[in-house]
């Protein structure tokens, strides 16, 4: 997969930016983290192998703990964008605060994910979802886009 | 973004996408049966796909969904039933009272019960979501129901420090939210006949997820051994994996109770693979970086031996 230029650089010490600063980092590494946890929620009900399904349950909350994790950090660094402070870990931008759907956290069908992905510049091989899957499953909740 | 078609497609659209999913997963270096793997080899796709379809197909009875949402809810109410009692909440004055020493501790913390408070809502709204969409309380749960000392009923279990401690306090939460994360996780497959259920089963998961991270972040800035991470994920297993270092001579009962919280956590191998020994590992990624990278489920019976004692009464 190709990831053309750009000014944060993880990973990757040769290639690393003076303006790749903690900052930018934290927020794009947010933006992925929580775009990452909607993905794998609204990809499950697409697996059908029970294994695979366990394979990805085992990732997302991985996922989720890493969001829940940059979010805290960022919270300390006084960015609410929404949540209330103290709260970004699992904010009301992520976790449905209201609604019949309260307290489920976000969650995106694969073809949204892929246009959020697009939008954000970082992958410049085409990616499509082959047969667009239509199984039933709840509403699109994705995390806030831009991020804060 | 396109939507392509492709012949597997138009012989099912949904057997396609399967089959997309678990190449993929091969060539991942998933485990593949050998009529698959002969069928690759071949490049046979019509080999391949028939095998592939087959498995895919294989699947056991699932234990039915009505069960295990209703499973959900005792856990759900016992997490609700807890930080409710923790930040003086609950409709129980009892509960309420057991835990006023260290909800004064917690108040003491920067951050520590708006934190508390954001889980203990989203708690009440899992008991809330479960229950308009079928879930039965059907052992008739109450405030009351429950002894967090973990003495099933005595008031006196091992866990009785965390009504006075509060590094005690927050390492039965971490203990509480992992559980959920486990529980959940242990439980998808049995909701596959449901998408609907299954999907927002796990928007659940992922929720406790996040409450799980945050409550490392909390122990580790007040205290808990470098075991427990600042990205909140859970290094290792068994009681090694729960941090309790920062607990003063832990009750022997509290010890056995953590051992079962996360056995199995030290799991490396991922689909057949040994992650821990994948190539262009970065230096210093080792066995515990591989644990920590997967999260493990556990099964209904686990989670039962593991919270029972936090129950007055019998559950299954």
């Amino acid at each position: 997969m190709m990831m053309p230029g750009s000014s944060v650089f993880l990973n990757s010490r040769r290639r690393r930016r003076q303006n790749a600063s903690t900052t930018t980092i934290l927020k794009t590494a947010e933006a992925f983290e929580d775009l990452g946890v909607s993905a794998y929620n609204g990809a499950g009900k697409y697996l059908s192998d029970p294994a695979y399904l366990t394979l990805a349950g085992k990732i997302v909350s991985v996922e989720a703990r890493h969001a829940a994790a940059i979010r805290d950090m960022r919270d300390a660094m006084g960015v609410t964008g929404g949540d209330a402070a103290g709260t970004r870990f699992a904010g009301d931008t992520v976790v449905a605060p209201s609604g019949p759907y309260a307290g489920l956290d976000v969650k995106l069908e694969p073809s949204v994910v892929l246009s959020r992905v697009a939008a954000t510049g970082f992958v410049s091989t085409q990616v499509s979802v082959v047969n667009t899957p239509s199984k039933q499953g709840t509403p699109d909740q994705g995390p806030p886009s831009p991020t804060p | 973004m396109d939507n392509t078609t492709t012949i597997l497609g138009d012989v099912d659209p949904e057997v396609g996408q399967r089959l997309v999913s678990r190449r993929e997963a091969i060539m991942r270096g998933a485990t593949a049966g050998s009529s698959v793997a002969l069928g690759l080899a071949m490049a046979s796709a019509p080999v391949a796909f028939a095998a592939l379809a087959r498995d895919a197909f294989g699947q056991s009875t699932p234990a039915t969904v009505q069960s295990v949402i209703d499973f959900a809810l005792v856990l759900e109410i016992f997490e609700k039933e807890f930080y409710s009692a923790v930040l003086g909440v609950s409709s129980s004055s009892a509960q309420n009272a057991a835990f006023a020493t260290v909800r004064t501790a917690a108040a003491a913390v920067p951050g520590a019960v708006a934190a508390l408070q954001q889980i203990q809502k989203h708690e009440a709204e899992h008991v809330a979501f479960l229950t308009a969409n079928g879930a039965k309380n059907t052992l008739n749960l109450t405030a009351d129901s429950f002894d967090f000392t973990g003495g099933q009923g005595s008031g006196t279990g091992p866990f009785a420090r965390a009504t006075t401690e509060l590094p005690f306090l927050l390492l039965v939460a971490q203990g509480a939210e992992d559980t959920g994360v486990r529980a959940y996780k242990g439980q998808a497959p049995n909701l596959q006949s449901n998408t609907v259920v299954l999907e927002a089963a796990l928007r659940i998961h992922s929720v406790e997820a996040r409450h799980a991270s945050k409550i490392r972040r909390m122990r580790r800035m007040t205290g808990a051994p470098a075991v427990v991470k600042y990205s909140g994920t859970i290094s290792g297993g068994g009681v090694a994996a729960a941090g309790a270092d920062n607990i003063s001579s832990p009750p022997a009962g509290a010890v056995t109770a953590l051992n079962l919280i996360y056995a199995g956590e030290d799991n490396v191998m991922q689909g057949g693979v040994d992650v821990s020994k994948l190539p262009n590992l970065p230096s210093g990624a080792g066995t515990a970086a591989a644990t920590e990278a997967f999260d493990e489920p556990l099964t209904r019976a686990q989670v039962v031996a593991i919270v029972q004692p936090f129950f007055k009464v019998a559950i299954s």
